[in-house]
């Protein structure tokens, strides 16, 4: 039992180890992580950015962007480049905030977020990741640059005054000609600032400007451009408290119902009362008087025990020789005080064996080893035997 | 003050206000309540002090036996009580079940008994009972425990008593119905009968035999009204295990069937228990009255850890026999306590009584002697052989003094010290 709980207890803290490895050593799943140097993280944006003198700020909550952006900027940039977690009241947060920067950069959002920032642009996903060739000639982008790992495209609603689509989706048509540019939406969509929001650039990949994906095409050189527009750029990375919307009460605490913590408290009261309850015992605990009752032959042993940690063979071996001898004499009909000589001629006669061997077995050398005395304690005992059955 | 089960639900049904007005204060207002309720509940439960209790139980048995232990529990308030009894006994007293539930009406009276099966000799005294009565609510319920005095003697089974039946028949041999071959200077002249085939011609009685035409032989009946004290010796020594009883229990074992035989010998038997002082002295005339006695008087005496007084335990000896008598020494031959304690004053004992030392022996210690299998094995043979041979030597000093030794395992002690006097009984050497 105690071996299967031992085995149990070595599983467990196996699997305890295995699983803190895991954990650790896990990437940290969020895309475009500013310190995250694997392939999907964008530490190498970041280092160019910083390289090029641009004064990078990077904050992960929805306050702390409101908190940089108290003062309205123009020289201020402000990049969501993974919006996977930034929730619809984030990003409505992010648009009043956001009212005077520079430029807001979203990479792939989607149609939620896209009406909380107060823009007129729909989300579609492509599902698949492919090169898109611009056609067009706008601030950050050149006739000719090509973007790579396209994975959204945006259709801008409404025909507002000002609006910039880069990057078509075109669709190869039946005699092998491309038709209706701009007809299946566009890879990057910019929106001149107005009363609602800042000016907005919505490009379709998140993906293109990671570690891995930089360097396809001309993606580092439209994310420089794209990001270093203002010599102060805001890097907002949401963390997954942005995510929750705020109505009903702010944080966590809003997805429970209210009487939770009081019924929690009523419950700990409950514990302390079962405490009281199990915790009276029913009269005084009853004291057994007890006799002493130690085993008889514990002292033989204490003294076998002796004998043997100071490796007194000389002494076991007479003490064995003794005892023998006094039996020899009863069986033999020998007195008492008769000489050894005279024990080992009649135990010779009663047994057949030499006086001689008789002699050294009952009065020789003390034995100087363990497995010696051993022997000397089993032909002293053949030799009993013998003398007792002739 | 004690709370129940109930008063736990109690507290938990507050999660109903809790959910229809989830704040704090709900919860302390509730707990508010339950205090009330609880406070009101043990006003209203009655006093267990004015229960009125009464305890029957089995004064004495034999290890082995069971009995109960019965206590009658009279209601005589207004209220009925309801709750719990615990008639709390020690662990060796073998209560199997010491928990009751009471429901008394008013003015009622009740029976509980708890069964006893003890695990261990000597007295078992009861605890005091607690009584648990429950308020009208069963939330809160008031507890109290009352000593209701109790004991329970538990006796040495005293094992060999299956063998009296064939120990008398020995006695009843030498009882006056055989001619004696041997006539002892105890011996006691019977009674003259036609010589039979067989009977000893030594005891033919010629005048008698003169008289009439038949031979005609002399009967002896083996000598009466001797005198035999019995010493226990529950020092220090007698406390070590023997398997899984104590020395002393094979000590008691063997001078309760000595007690047994030489009383229905007709010979005054007393019985001495004491280490460092006398613990026990038991005596009478009356042979069913004397074993009863000694049974109940030994029961409670264990062995303490106490080196022997012998001074002491002879000079009972001597205070309570003046002629010659026979004195059982029950002790073990542990030679370093015997012979700076026993051997100094067994002289003087021995000059003027029949003096026999009967010794448990340990047959673990023979076992261990016969160890050949290793070197630890041959190591514990040596000690074991050492052990036999001090105690030979403790035996051959008492030899010396006259005092004859028997050392026997439990089993057999207590037949060896009967059959030994028996010997002498036949041989009139009391």
């Amino acid at each position: 039992m105690r071996r299967v709980g031992a085995w149990l207890l070595a599983v467990l803290v196996g699997m305890g180890a295995l699983a803190a490895i895991a954990i650790a050593t896990a990437p940290s799943g969020e895309a475009m992580d500013p310190e995250d140097t694997g392939p999907t993280g964008g530490a190498a944006l970041l280092a160019v950015l910083e390289q090029q003198g641009i004064a990078v700020d990077v904050v992960t909550s929805i306050t702390d962007v409101s908190n940089a952006l108290r003062q309205r900027d123009e020289d201020v940039t402000v990049v969501v480049p993974s919006t996977r977690n930034l929730g619809v009241d984030a990003a409505a947060t992010l648009r009043e905030a956001s009212l005077g920067v520079g430029r807001v950069v979203l990479l792939a959002p989607s149609s939620d977020q896209l009406d909380a920032m107060g823009t007129d642009v729909t989300a579609l996903p492509i599902g698949a990741s492919i090169p898109v060739e611009s056609r067009c000639d706008i601030g950050p982008v050149d006739r000719g640059d090509t973007l790579d790992d396209v994975t959204m495209r945006y259709e801008a609603r409404g025909q507002a005054a000002g609006v910039r689509t880069c990057f078509p989706l075109l669709v190869q048509s039946e005699d092998g000609g491309e038709e209706g540019e701009g007809d299946h939406g566009s890879g990057l969509v910019d929106l001149p600032s107005t009363p609602q929001h800042a000016p907005v650039t919505v490009v379709g990949t998140t993906a293109g400007f990671t570690n891995r994906g930089i360097t396809d095409e001309d993606n580092a050189a439209l994310a420089l451009r794209l990001f270093g527009g203002s010599p102060r750029l805001l890097w907002y990375q949401p963390g997954v408290a942005d995510l929750a919307s705020s109505d009903g009460g702010a944080g966590g605490s809003g997805l429970l119902p209210r009487w939770l913590l009081p019924a929690v408290g009523l419950v700990c009261a409950g514990v302390v009362v079962l405490a009281l309850v199990r915790g009276r015992r029913l009269g005084a605990l009853v004291r057994e008087p007890l006799p002493v009752v130690i085993r008889a032959v514990e002292t033989t042993e204490a003294r076998g025990r002796l004998y043997r940690r100071a490796q007194d063979r000389p002494r076991a071996a007479a003490v064995l020789r003794q005892a023998s001898l006094t039996r020899l004499r009863q069986r033999l009909g020998l007195r008492r005080g008769d000489p050894v000589e005279a024990v080992a001629r009649a135990t010779s006669a009663a047994t057949g064996r030499p006086v001689h061997e008789v002699l050294d077995l009952v009065a020789g050398p003390p034995p100087t080893d363990d497995a010696a005395l051993v022997r000397l304690a089993q032909d002293l005992s053949d030799l009993e035997e013998k003398a007792h059955r002739p | 003050m004690a709370l129940t089960s109930r008063a736990i639900w109690l507290v938990l049904l507050g999660i109903v206000p809790v959910v229809l007005r989830p704040t704090a204060s709900t919860v302390w207002l509730w707990l508010l309540l339950c205090a009330v309720v609880v406070g009101i509940d043990w006003w209203l439960a009655p006093n267990p002090r004015r229960l009125e209790i009464g305890r029957t139980v089995t004064p004495s048995l034999r290890l082995g036996d069971s009995t109960d232990s019965t206590l009658l529990v009279t209601n005589p308030g207004p209220r009925r009580a309801v709750g719990v009894l615990r008639d709390a006994w020690p662990p060796s007293a073998g209560a199997a079940r010491t928990r009751h539930t009471l429901r008394i009406p008013a003015g009622e009276r009740t029976r509980v008994s708890t069964p006893l099966t003890p695990t261990r000799r000597g007295d078992r005294v009861a605890a005091p009972v607690t009584v648990r009565l429950r308020g009208p609510l069963g939330v809160a319920a008031r507890q109290a425990s009352l000593v209701v005095p109790g004991q329970v003697r538990v006796l040495h089974p005293f094992p060999s008593r299956r063998h009296i039946p064939s120990r008398l028949a020995v006695l009843r041999q030498l009882d006056g119905r055989a001619a004696m071959r041997v006539r002892g200077q105890g011996t006691e002249f019977d009674s003259l009968r036609d010589y039979v085939e067989g009977d000893d011609v030594r005891s033919i009685d010629w005048r008698a035999t003169a008289r009439r035409r038949d031979l005609v032989v002399r009967t002896w009946q083996p000598e009466q009204h001797r005198r035999v004290v019995i010493v226990l010796d529950t020092s220090r020594t007698s406390a070590g295990r023997i398997d899984d009883a104590p020395r002393l229990d094979a000590a008691m074992d063997a001078a309760l069937f000595l007690t047994a035989i030489a009383g229905h010998a007709r010979d005054r038997v007393h019985v001495i228990a004491g280490d460092r002082t006398v613990r026990a002295h038991v005596t009478g005339h009356d042979r069913v009255g004397l074993l009863h006695d000694a049974i109940s008087e030994l029961a409670p005496i264990d062995a303490r850890l106490v080196e022997a007084d012998w001074r002491t335990l002879a000079a009972e000896v001597t205070r309570t026999v003046s002629q010659r008598a026979l004195v059982v020494l029950v002790t073990p031959l542990e030679s370093s306590a015997l012979e700076e304690g026993l051997l100094p004053v067994l002289p003087a004992l021995a000059a003027r009584h029949r003096v026999v030392v009967a010794s448990v022996a340990d047959p673990a210690v023979e076992r261990l002697a016969r160890g050949r299998g290793s070197a630890t094995d041959v190591y514990a043979a040596a000690a074991a052989e050492r052990t036999e041979s001090l105690r030979g030597r403790t035996a051959e000093a008492f030899r010396a003094l006259g005092v004859e030794v028997l050392d026997e395992p439990p089993e057999e002690l207590p037949l060896a010290l009967v059959d030994h006097y028996l010997a002498l009984k036949r041989r009139g050497l009391l």
